[in-house]
């Protein structure tokens, strides 16, 4: 590759080295590929550091929700679980909303996620409507959590729930 | 005074340069003419932006404990924390208006045609920058509109089909919101972005100098376009005070109105409403009207044909004609695209009323 | 095409200014002397140039209403009255007012009562409750008092009086129709937390005091006979730390009472509320003014412009196990 001629410097200053003129389109493929090793030697690390954890796959785990007995065998009842959990490097009260229901009067039992699907906020039972409804954009749900109308995706999520010793616990 | 000027300028050789840049000529027919001080005022906001944002930095407590408290505490308990904060609040809502009416004003007078195309790009970049500021801006507070907009917004990007999961764990640092989030939306916001405005910013204002301001439209114009003002002092003269008018109204506002601050953030509550910022409304509204597995078009294709084009703009609008009611195509999609704005605008916030 | 792009910016600055005002609109002055109604939930201090116990002040025509409806604490009992509460303040003092229905005058309080042979001791007396939170306070924000005591559980174990987080404390204003009432102040006191959900016991404990406070009148032998009694009043259900004389059997007819608490004003934190509380037509207005900020740390601190979440609750010659509250989270905001 030809190197572009580097104009005459003024006389009073003196010459550009003869060497060095002719070594011109190496040297510039030299410090393309140094600095371009460089980029990539910057680059590659910092977007792993700057991904980070982000991508962790999912964990599970079981949450207490509370007694059977205690538990209205027709209703749609809000239960708020706190669980701890580790966010980051710290150390939190995780906190978040089910809503637990039975079809067979408390034998057994079902559990939605609150989260509403489309964008993340958190439904309300409406008894009298019989339906969940979410706040933003008026998703509803039926009390199984299918979609009914608006703009959810896809039914709430179900999440599976087990009997232990009296209590109910469901898997988040 | 003359020799010490003198003495820094054999050492720094500044002096050339820096009265080339002051002594710039600008034609007179720009000269205190509102529309043209629009670019000057939107670099005034941000200065206004970054002056405060500094002051804010050194109280503020980027973690989910201690966010929200120190918030309250600038905004309840320490000396002018609420103007400061109220100014930051204000001002970018000003970034986002004057950016607008400065794209506005490009667009009705041709300003992105040959050669002027990458000035053109550098600003839309530079809007779509500073609607990243305002995202990012309001997680901060850690308090209920913070946490459920940033909710919302980043389920918007989780809609994306096939990488939506990957931009959501990406913007959210993991599968939650959370403390990792906190922090990205922090450090993007004091320092990424920050950094990258500044430098297009820069690049914006070269380009500008180097093709000088485009062509005037109008014949009362072009009859003064051979007239020269330098530009200091006459023309920042006319930025200055503008920009000062500006920064009256910030205070006026912030006086008037404090900068709000919500209850903090709840992840359980099932009856808050969230509110984007008013000039995500529109967006927001948008929303509404594809319900499903329509969602996406709201989410993203529309977003992505909005930006697009106007990143095409000056790619396909080649012709040399300049004067817009000379060009009917280019004046109405733009009109046609205003009023959608602003009559979605209008129906969310009745909505929310 | 000047014009337009002026009218474009005219109206996006115009859009402006409305979104940042918007919310803010004022509640307008009421007029023929009926204070305004405010917004829902929403307790609306009006500044002032000073505050006062006093229940007629003229201030009080200005000050927006907040209604609030009350329901039984416990899930099986009945709704409670409707409670009207105004606030106001001046550069140091939150003075609140609140009215409610109540058709007795109750002033029994663990009070003693001689039937000829024997002592019985009971009786409870009629109250209003604030609680505040101290500092921020998330889920009381969203949740209001189901983030305490109240919350909709359907476990009867989760119905623990405290909190999981170990930092979080409650404000309280305990004002009593007979402990505290008598002695012009409302008791200031504090929820604690009490981390373990297991522990029913109370987390309610007084706010620190150097003198006074009541007292119980008891002599602690077995059985238990009162320790003082009123120089005069043989019926009495008030006794004042200044009228006590020490207990006599022989003054006592049958049907004869003696009250079951000795009062006097705590001096300390425990009496940072002044109160004045007034009977009649059926109804109690009770006025309750304390400093913005005391500087106890066992106190909410308040600071005009900062909205603050709060509960209330009222209880007719009950206890705790039927003191109706308030179901929704109620705002203390500015003005």
């Amino acid at each position: 590759m030809a190197a572009p001629k580097l104009p005459p410097l003024p006389t009073d200053k003196g010459v550009w080295d003869e060497h060095t003129l002719s070594r011109r389109g190496f040297l510039e493929a030299t410090l393309g590929a140094l600095a371009g090793l460089g980029t990539l030697l910057v680059a590659v690390p910092s977007v792993r550091f700057l991904i980070g954890n982000s991508l962790e796959p999912s964990t599970t785990k079981w949450v207490e929700l509370g007694k059977v007995a205690d538990l209205p065998a027709a209703a749609v009842t809000q239960v708020n679980y706190s669980t701890r959990a580790t966010d980051a490097w710290r150390q939190v009260t995780q906190r978040g909303t089910v809503y637990v229901s039975s079809a067979d009067g408390g034998t057994t039992f079902t559990a939605l996620d609150g989260t509403c699907t489309h964008l993340g906020c958190i439904v309300q039972w409406d008894e009298g409507k019989g339906a969940f409804i979410c706040p933003c954009h008026s998703g509803y749900y039926t009390r199984e959590g299918e979609v009914i109308s608006g703009p959810p995706p896809h039914r709430l999520r179900q999440l599976a729930v087990k009997v232990q010793d009296g209590t109910l616990l469901a898997e988040i | 005074m003359n020799r010490i000027f003198k003495w820094i300028d054999e050492r720094t050789g500044l002096s050339g340069p820096v009265r080339n840049f002051l002594n710039y000529p600008v034609p007179k027919y720009v000269h205190r003419n509102f529309l043209y001080t629009l670019g000057g005022l939107t670099l005034m906001a941000f200065l206004f932006q970054i002056i405060t944002g500094i002051l804010l930095a050194f109280y503020y407590d980027p973690s989910t404990e201690g966010a929200y408290n120190s918030v309250d505490y600038i905004s309840f308990q320490l000396p002018l924390g609420w103007l400061v904060r109220g100014v930051h609040h204000y001002g970018s809502s000003a970034m986002v208006i004057l950016v607008s009416l400065h794209m506005l004003r490009t667009y009705y007078f041709s300003a992105y045609k040959k050669p002027r195309e990458l000035n053109w790009l550098t600003g839309v970049l530079l809007l779509f920058l500073v609607l990243a500021f305002g995202f990012t801006g309001y997680l901060l507070p850690w308090d209920q509109k913070g946490y459920w907009a940033t909710k919302v917004g980043t389920e918007i990007a989780g809609s994306v089909p096939l990488i939506g999961n990957f931009l959501i764990r990406i913007m959210r640092g993991g599968e939650n919101l959370g403390q990792a989030t906190l922090t990205r939306f922090y450090a993007g916001h004091i320092l990424l972005l920050p950094a990258s405005v500044a430098i297009l910013i820069v690049a914006h204002i070269f380009q500008l100098r180097h093709h000088g301001i485009a062509p005037a439209i109008t014949k009362k114009a072009q009859a003064q376009a051979k007239t020269f003002i330098p530009f200091f002092p006459d023309w920042a003269i006319t930025d200055t005070a503008a920009g000062l008018g500006l920064l009256a109204l910030l205070v006026y506002m912030t006086w008037a109105n404090h900068a709000p601050l919500e209850f903090p953030a709840d992840p359980t509550s099932n009856n808050y409403i969230p509110r984007p910022e008013w000039y995500f409304m529109f967006y927001f509204q948008l929303l509404k009207y594809f319900p499903g597995a329509l969602e996406p078009i709201a989410t993203i294709l529309i977003p992505l044909f909005l930006f697009g084009s106007m990143i095409l703009l000056p790619f396909v609008d080649r012709s040399e004609e300049r004067r817009p009611w000379r060009k009917p195509v280019t004046t109405l999609v733009s009109l046609f695209y205003i009023i959608v704005i602003i009559v979605f605008t209008v129906l969310a916030m009745a909505a929310y009323a | 095409m000047k014009r337009l792009l002026l009218a474009e910016t005219l109206a996006l600055s115009l859009a402006f200014v409305v979104a940042a005002c918007g919310g803010a609109t004022p509640t307008a002055p009421g007029q023929g002397g009926s204070a305004p109604a405010g917004k829902p939930n929403t307790l609306t201090a009006v500044k002032v140039d000073a505050t006062s116990v006093d229940a007629a002040a003229p201030y009080w025509a200005q000050s927006p209403k907040l209604e609030v409806t009350t329901s039984g604490a416990a899930p099986d009992k009945p709704a409670g009255p409707k409670v009207t509460i105004q606030a106001a303040y001046d550069g140091q003092y939150i003075v609140i007012r609140s009215e409610w229905a109540d058709a007795t005058n109750s002033l029994q309080d663990d009070t003693w009562t001689w039937d000829g042979k024997a002592f019985t001791q009971g009786g409870e007396q009629d109250f209003i409750a604030f609680i505040w939170p101290i500092g921020n306070n998330a889920t009381f924000a969203s949740k209001g008092c189901a983030a305490t005591c109240h919350n909709s559980s359907a476990k009867q174990d989760e119905w623990w009086m405290g909190s999981d987080s170990a930092d979080v404390n409650y404000d309280g204003w305990f004002w009593m129709a007979a402990r505290t009432n008598a002695v012009s102040y409302t008791d200031d006191i504090r929820w604690v937390n009490l981390t373990d959900p297991k522990d029913m016991g109370s987390p309610r404990v007084d706010d620190a005091k150097d003198s006074g406070g009541p007292e119980e009148n008891t002599d602690g032998a077995t059985p238990p006979a009162p320790k003082f009694m009123s120089a005069k009043d043989m019926q009495a259900l008030i006794l004042l730390e200044a009228d006590k004389v020490p207990f006599d059997q022989k003054m006592l007819v049958a049907g004869g009472t003696v009250p079951g608490f000795v009062l006097a004003k705590p001096v300390g934190s425990l009496g940072d509320v002044e109160a004045k509380g007034v009977w009649a037509d059926g109804k109690w207005v009770v006025v309750q003014r304390r400093l913005l900020n005391t500087t106890h740390p066992d106190d909410a601190v308040l600071i005009p412009s900062k909205p603050l979440p709060f509960g209330v609750a009222v209880a007719d010659a009950a206890g705790n196990l039927d003191h109706k509250i308030a179901k929704d989270v109620l705002t203390l905001e500015w003005k």
